[in-house]
C-alpha cells in the first residue's frame, strides 16, 4: 500500500514547501523507509498537475537536509536519517503534543498552526538572544 | 482487372473495420466500469490503440497490396522493405501523442501515490523482451546477409573455373544497413513511449492497482505492434535470403541429365531459410495474438469499493 501527498493549489503556502512537509513527516515517521525510491520528477509533477520545476525544488530541499539522495539511473531514494537518542525524544514529544491536541479537539489545520505560531515566537525570542548578548 | 482492384479495396477496407469492430466491441464493455472517471481514461485509451492500430495496418496492407504506387513514387526495394518500420514511427507517434494529452488533474485538492513508476513496472516484462529479441535477430540477420552478400543487393556464386551466377534480389548492405537502422530507431521510439505511460498522470478517482493495469494494458498494445512488425520484417528478409539462396544452387539447363551446377548445399540452406522466415513470421503472429492472462482489478479505491453492493 502506498502513501500519498496532497497538495491544495488555492492555499497560500507555496506547492514545493506543501511537498516538502508532507514528504519530510512521512520519512520521519518511516512510512517511506530507508532505499525507497519516489516517483520521477515528472511523474509526481503529471499526478499532481503542477510544473516539474516545483517537484525538482522540493526534491533538492530534501536533499539538502540529508532525506533523499538522488542518483543517476536510480532516481530519488529516501535516506532516512539514522535513529538517534535526540531525535527519538523529540519525536516522543511531537506524539505526546498531537495525542494531547487531538484530545482538545484540535484539528490538523489547527495542530499545525501551533507549530507554526511557537516556530515564530521561538525565532523570534532567539533573535533577541543573540542581540541582547551581543 | 476490376475484380483484383475491388480485393484491394476490400482488403483495406478490412483494415478499418476490423479494428473498428474490435475498438466499438471493448468500448461496450467499459459501460460495466463502476467509475466514471475510469470509463473515460479506458475510452481513451482504448481509441488510442484503436487509432494507432488502423493506421499500421493501413500503411503495411498498401505496401503489400499496392507496391506498383511505391515504384511510380521512385521508391525502390530497399526504402520499401524499410516502410513496414517506418510504419511503426507513425503507430508509436499516436501512442506517444495520446500520453502526452492525458487530462491533468483539475481542482484546488489535489493527491497523488508515492510510487516510483518506470517502464519496467508499466510494461510486461515478456513483451519488452520479445521486442528485444527480435531486435537482436533483425541485427543477426542484416550483419550476416550484408557479409554474405557479393554487392549491395546481390549475391554470386562462382563454380567451375570461369563460370558465375549471380542472384539480383538479396539483402545485401543496401537493404540491411536501412532496415537495422530503422529498427534501432523504432526500439529507441518505444523505450521512449513506455516512459510516457509511466510518467502520464494518474487517473482520477480510481484505485491505483487499476490505473497501473491500464498502463499495463497500453504498452502491451504498443509492444504488440511492435514486436509484430519487427519480428515480420525479420521473417521476410530470411525468406528473401532463403529463396535467393535457393535460386544459386538450382543452376544450369533444366533437362534430363546431370547437372553439376547444381549445389545441393545452397538448396538444402535456402529451403531451410524459407521455412525458418515462415516459422518466424508464424511466431510473430501468435505472440501479437496471444491472449493476455492480465484481468482488469477492481477499479474502485477501497472505500468506495467497501460501499458498493456486489
Amino acid at each position: 500500500m502506498s502513501v500519498a501527498v496532497r497538495i491544495d493549489v488555492d492555499s497560500s503556502t507555496p506547492h514545493y514547501e506543501q511537498l516538502r512537509s508532507q514528504l519530510a513527516a512521512l520519512i520521519a515517521a518511516g512510512a517511506l523507509a530507508d532505499g525507497e525510491r519516489l516517483p520521477t520528477v515528472r511523474a509526481l509533477a503529471n499526478d499532481l498537475g503542477i510544473a516539474a520545476a516545483t517537484v525538482s525544488r522540493t526534491y533538492r530541499d530534501l536533499e539538502g537536509a540529508g532525506l533523499v539522495s538522488t542518483r543517476r539511473r536510480v532516481g530519488t531514494v529516501v535516506t532516512s536519517p539514522g535513529p538517534t537518542l535526540e531525535r527519538a525524544a523529540v519525536a516522543e514529544a511531537a506524539e505526546r503534543f498531537v495525542t494531547l491536541a487531538r484530545d482538545h479537539q484540535f484539528s490538523d489545520q489547527e495542530i499545525r498552526d501551533v507549530v507554526a505560531a511557537t516556530l515564530i515566537g521561538s525565532a523570534g525570542s532567539s533573535r533577541a538572544d543573540r542581540i541582547g548578548s551581543s | 482487372m476490376v475484380l483484383d482492384e475491388a480485393i484491394r479495396a476490400g482488403a483495406l477496407g478490412a483494415c478499418v473495420a476490423v479494428p473498428a469492430v474490435l475498438v466499438w466491441r471493448e468500448l461496450r464493455g467499459l459501460a460495466r466500469l463502476a467509475s466514471m472517471a475510469a470509463r473515460r481514461a479506458a475510452r481513451r485509451a482504448t481509441l488510442t490503440s484503436g487509432i494507432a492500430g488502423v493506421l499500421l495496418l493501413l500503411v503495411n496492407a498498401f505496401v503489400v497490396l499496392y507496391p506498383h504506387h511505391l515504384f511510380q513514387m521512385g521508391l525502390g526495394g530497399p526504402q520499401i522493405s524499410g516502410t513496414p518500420l517506418a510504419s511503426l514511427l507513425i503507430f508509436l507517434a499516436v501512442y506517444a501523442v495520446g500520453e502526452l494529452t492525458w487530462p491533468r488533474p483539475e481542482g484546488g485538492r489535489r493527491e497523488a501515490r508515492l510510487t516510483a513508476r518506470t517502464p519496467a513496472r508499466v510494461a510486461p516484462p515478456l513483451a519488452r523482451r520479445l521486442v528485444r529479441g527480435w531486435l537482436g535477430a533483425l541485427a543477426v540477420v542484416t550483419v550476416v546477409f550484408g557479409l554474405m552478400a557479393s554487392g549491395p543487393r546481390h549475391i554470386a556464386r562462382v563454380f567451375g573455373d570461369d563460370k558465375a551466377f549471380t542472384v539480383r534480389i538479396f539483402p545485401g548492405w543496401e537493404w540491411a544497413g536501412p532496415v537495422l537502422a530503422a529498427g534501432i530507431l523504432v526500439v529507441a521510439c518505444t523505450e521512449l513511449v513506455l516512459r510516457l505511460v509511466a510518467v502520464r498522470p494518474a487517473a482520477s478517482g480510481v484505485d491505483p492497482g487499476w490505473d497501473l493495469w491500464l498502463r499495463r494494458r497500453t504498452t502491451r498494445r504498443a509492444l504488440g505492434g511492435v514486436q509484430l512488425v519487427i519480428g515480420l520484417t525479420v521473417a521476410g528478409l530470411v525468406v528473401i535470403g532463403g529463396r535467393s539462396l535457393l535460386w544459386l544452387g538450382n543452376v544450369g539447363p533444366m533437362g534430363v541429365g546431370p547437372r553439376p551446377e547444381v549445389s545441393e548445399g545452397y538448396i538444402i540452406a535456402g529451403g531451410a531459410g524459407i521455412l525458418l522466415g515462415l516459422s518466424l513470421a508464424v511466431a510473430a503472429v501468435a505472440a501479437a495474438c496471444w491472449p493476455s492472462r492480465d484481468p482488469a482489478p477492481d477499479v474502485l479505491v477501497g472505500a468506495e469499493r467497501a460501499g458498493v453492493p456486489s
